[in-house]
């Protein structure tokens, strides 16, 4: 059986995920840094941006994350291997995810406060698009 | 002097809840017990020293651990 | 803590009385009768007189306490020049192996001149019983030892006029609550606390002489930013919220005139223009909670669709390994390796330590290793995914389309508030010319205000991240040099006590709020048994809002009848008192005052039920006191405890006596 350490995710660095959820017009105010950690690591995938972490300061706790949630990095990690053999490595599949996030969190930031008054609108129209393009 | 009551105890399961460290928590109880026996007592120099003690207390703990 | 007896002594009709009430498990309650006028209200107000030095609940006005001072006038005025006396109340406290009697007197007398006088501040005293002996607290601070026994803060939850309790209510509820929520959860220890860390934080540090150029430039910024925070906390405390509850109380008052102005089609006008103001204000409400659950919504789709491909693909990989028939693999990996590395031997009994079987078996390993990964687990998940996915764009726009609606909805009321606005102005009556005009000016004053108070709130915010960062900062600096080390820990231990202690604040008020509303939302359906189908929930949020959810959807606080009211107030009152923790006695003027029959039959039924192991002390008036209501209460009281009030008025005296003479 695939082994489920406890682990938590891990940033590199603490400010771009504060200013995310202490700003009172960001999207993410008072959010999870969960969720701001998904949205990053989503857009790291989509721009195939990934970016190994310098230092790993762990503080997104697995629990939090949901079923569909933990699949997904499951899936990101076996989409970028190619084969169903990373699901035994809990510790490469984190890596992977760690370092997709680390690439977009950036992007993400620069995103939501470059519209920062209709940032929703943004979002929704990037994924209105995706899905279009099926 | 007066005995307070359950709001006492609803403090107390809280820090015990607290996600920090053991010297902490001990820390924390001694104060809140220490204000609750005290309330009467306004001398601010007095609180200081006794403050002082208790941090002097939760290091040496501290210390012990590690 | 129980009442055992008031004893009063000069204080107002009354020359000196010794009032006992019960103390009795069972029959914890003691009615005292009178009329209004006799010295009924007063028999509360020299409670709350002796214990916090204030009398709340006085019914005669202004103009006529100069003439019924708080000593009782007759007494006064038989008095000798240059002879005094005193006005004595005197409270006996009962507990479990514990006994206080409160003391507060208050000087009185002649000038040799003939003036009467009365002293500006009262004497209290308290004293505890050890023993057969009575004696002073060691610090002796009375007021102290009584808001350990029941804060003065909460105190209009024990002691209350019926009568009054509602209008108490109305008036800035959510501040109140909050302090009495404050006061419950014992937070002002936690302050106290609080308070004691930061400042022996500040002596800490000052410890710390450093010459570090860089920790200097550092504490000077600390300092540049205390005193910002200060200044706004100032602007907010003394200018900004006075100004705008003074312009709120105006416009209310205006808003009454206007409702009663007897000129009928301004009524009319006043009256939907106030509907209005509250249908937009539920409009906001309605649009801030639909955009937030819009981004909630958002942001946890987000991710799956951005990197949908990565879904897709995984997906390819299974399917491809289902087409092969390695997914759900055929054989169990577990009892592969089992078979492999422990029995070593095939169940039909070939021996398969080595060799070509082996090989055989080794393979089969390679393509079972994949039953490891839940497959069906998969799939589920991943379609699960992929619908919800799918399902996206509709949902989006059918949140977008409401919320248009919604801000249609709103664009309509504001052009109607706008055409009422203008009607009004049109009329042609002095007196409405001047309300209207001045009712603009408070309305844009109040406005302007709110944007204030606002952007100073933002600012103090930044400021206080700010003072934050650079306080961690100069931790750090500090940290650089061994010499600071064992300072800094102790500074650490401030630091560390001080954040925890604000979480636990947080979540203990929280958890208490949680609890009233419970109690007041079982307390209130529990009495209001007819109307009990109408009302929904109870709810009160994280701002102290009250909300009586009506079936239909809508705040019905406001609609509630004077009756209603009286009851929810009653229950509020009692879910805040079981919050508290302080077994304090109940003290009700005019009870049922307010209530009408119908509820008030089943209020003196249900209301003993609730307070059970509670002392009660029901100030009544004959006309709330019938056979009924009597009949209801008599399982909690004897003959012994219940009376009522004879008023001599020749010699301006009340008497208590009992209620069968």
């Amino acid at each position: 059986m695939e082994s489920k350490e406890q682990r938590d995710l891990a940033y590199e660095n603490k400010d771009d995920y504060e200013k995310l959820t202490k700003d009172r017009l960001s999207p993410f105010y008072k959010r999870d840094y969960r969720d701001v950690f998904l949205l990053a690591l989503a857009m790291g995938v989509s721009k195939n941006m990934s970016r190994p972490l310098k230092k790993r300061i762990p503080n997104i706790p697995l629990r939090g994350f949901t079923e569909e949630e933990k699949w997904f990095l499951k899936s990101i990690a076996i989409s970028k291997t190619g084969n169903m053999e990373i699901l035994s490595d809990s510790k490469e599949i984190f890596k992977i995810a760690e370092e997709y996030a680390n690439g977009g969190i950036k992007l993400l930031v620069r995103e939501v406060f470059e519209n920062i008054s209709n940032y929703d609108e943004v979002l929704e129209e990037e994924l209105r698009e995706k899905v279009k393009n099926k | 002097m007066t005995k307070r009551h359950e709001v006492n105890k609803m403090i107390i399961n809280e820090i015990d809840s607290l996600d920090i460290e053991n010297y902490l928590k001990k820390f924390l109880k001694d104060l809140l017990y220490f204000e609750i026996g005290n309330i009467g007592e306004t001398n601010q120099f007095r609180f200081s020293e006794e403050y002082e003690k208790m941090i002097f207390k939760a290091l040496k703990e501290k210390s012990e651990k590690t | 803590m129980k009442i055992k007896y008031v004893e009063l002594e000069n204080y107002r009709q009354y020359k000196k009385e010794k009032i006992n009430f019960s103390i009795d498990e069972n029959k914890n309650f003691t009615i005292i009768l009178g009329r209004n006028g006799f010295g009924k209200s007063n028999i509360l107000n020299a409670v709350t007189w002796c214990l916090y030095g204030t009398e709340d609940h006085l019914k005669t006005t202004e103009e006529v306490n100069k003439r019924f001072p708080i000593v009782n006038i007759e007494v006064l005025e038989n008095l000798k020049n240059g002879e005094q006396t005193f006005v004595k109340v005197s409270v006996n406290l009962v507990g479990e192996g514990e006994e206080y009697l409160v003391t507060r007197s208050l000087r009185v007398g002649k000038h040799s001149s003939g003036d009467n006088f009365i002293d500006e501040t009262s004497n209290l005293e308290v004293m505890y019983r050890e023993g057969k002996n009575w004696y002073t607290p060691y610090y002796n601070n009375p007021t102290v030892s009584i808001n350990a026994i029941l804060p003065k803060e909460i105190r209009q939850f024990f002691f209350f006029d019926g009568e009054k309790l509602r209008q108490h209510f109305e008036k800035d509820v959510n501040k109140k609550i909050k302090d009495a929520i404050n006061k419950i959860s014992q937070t002002d220890l936690i302050d106290k606390a609080i308070d004691r860390l930061d400042y022996l934080r500040d002596k800490i540090r000052k410890e710390i002489k450093s010459e570090n150029h860089r920790t200097q430039e550092i504490q000077e910024n600390m300092t540049r930013y205390k005193e910002l925070i200060e200044g706004a906390q100032r602007k907010l405390k003394e200018e900004l919220e006075p100004q705008y509850e003074e312009t709120t109380d105006n416009l209310d008052k205006i808003n009454q005139k206007l409702r009663k102005c007897n000129v009928e089609l301004v009524e009319q006008l006043q009256a939907h223009r106030e509907d209005l103001t509250g249908t937009q204000k539920d409009l906001e409400d309605k649009r801030r909670s639909m955009k937030e659950k819009l981004i909630d919504y958002l942001i946890q789709r987000a991710p799956f669709i951005l990197a949908k491909e990565s879904v897709d693909k995984t997906n390819e990989i299974i399917k491809q390994l289902i087409k092969k028939k390695l997914y759900p693999p055929p054989i169990d990996f577990d009892y592969l390796q089992k078979l492999l590395y422990e029995d070593k031997e095939c169940i039909c009994g070939t021996d398969i330590s080595k060799g070509e079987h082996r090989d055989t078996v080794k393979k089969l390993l390679d393509i079972a290793k994949y039953s490891k990964y839940p497959s069906k687990e998969a799939s589920f998940v991943l379609s699960r995914i992929n619908a919800n996915c799918s399902e996206f764009i509709d949902k989006m726009s059918e949140q977008r389309k409401d919320l248009i609606e919604t801000d249609k909805k709103s664009q309509d009321t504001a052009k109607k508030l706008e055409e009422i606005n203008y009607k009004l102005g049109e009329i042609n009556i002095n007196e409405i010319k001047i309300l209207e005009s001045e009712r603009r000016k408070f309305e844009s004053a109040r406005d302007d205000l709110t944007k204030d108070k606002a952007k100073y709130e933002i600012e103090l915010k930044r400021y206080q991240t700010e003072l934050e960062r650079l306080n961690k900062e100069y931790d750090r600096e500090l940290s650089k040099e061994i010499k600071y080390r064992n300072i800094l820990l102790r500074k650490e231990v401030c630091d560390k006590s001080i954040e925890s202690l604000q979480q636990i604040k947080k979540l203990l008020m929280n958890k208490i709020r949680l609890n009233i509303r419970k109690d007041t939302k079982d307390c209130f359906f529990k009495l209001i048994t007819e109307k009990r189908e109408t009302y929904k929930d109870v709810l009160i949020d994280e701002n102290y809002n009250i909300e009586i959810l009506h079936k239909s959807g809508f705040n019905a606080l406001d609609t509630l009848s004077a009756g209603e009211t009286q009851i929810f107030v009653l229950s509020f009152a009692a879910a805040l008192r079981n919050a508290s923790g302080f077994n304090a006695p109940l003290i009700i003027d005019t009870p049922l005052g307010k209530i009408d029959e119908e509820y008030r039959n089943d209020v003196s039924k249900i209301l003993p039920k609730f307070l059970e192991n509670v002392q009660v002390v029901l100030l009544v008036t004959s006309s709330e006191y019938t056979p009924q209501v009597r009949k209801n209460l008599s399982s909690r009281f004897t003959k012994d405890y219940e009376f009522k009030l004879e008023f001599n008025k020749n010699l301006e005296e009340s008497k208590v006596i009992p209620y069968g003479k």
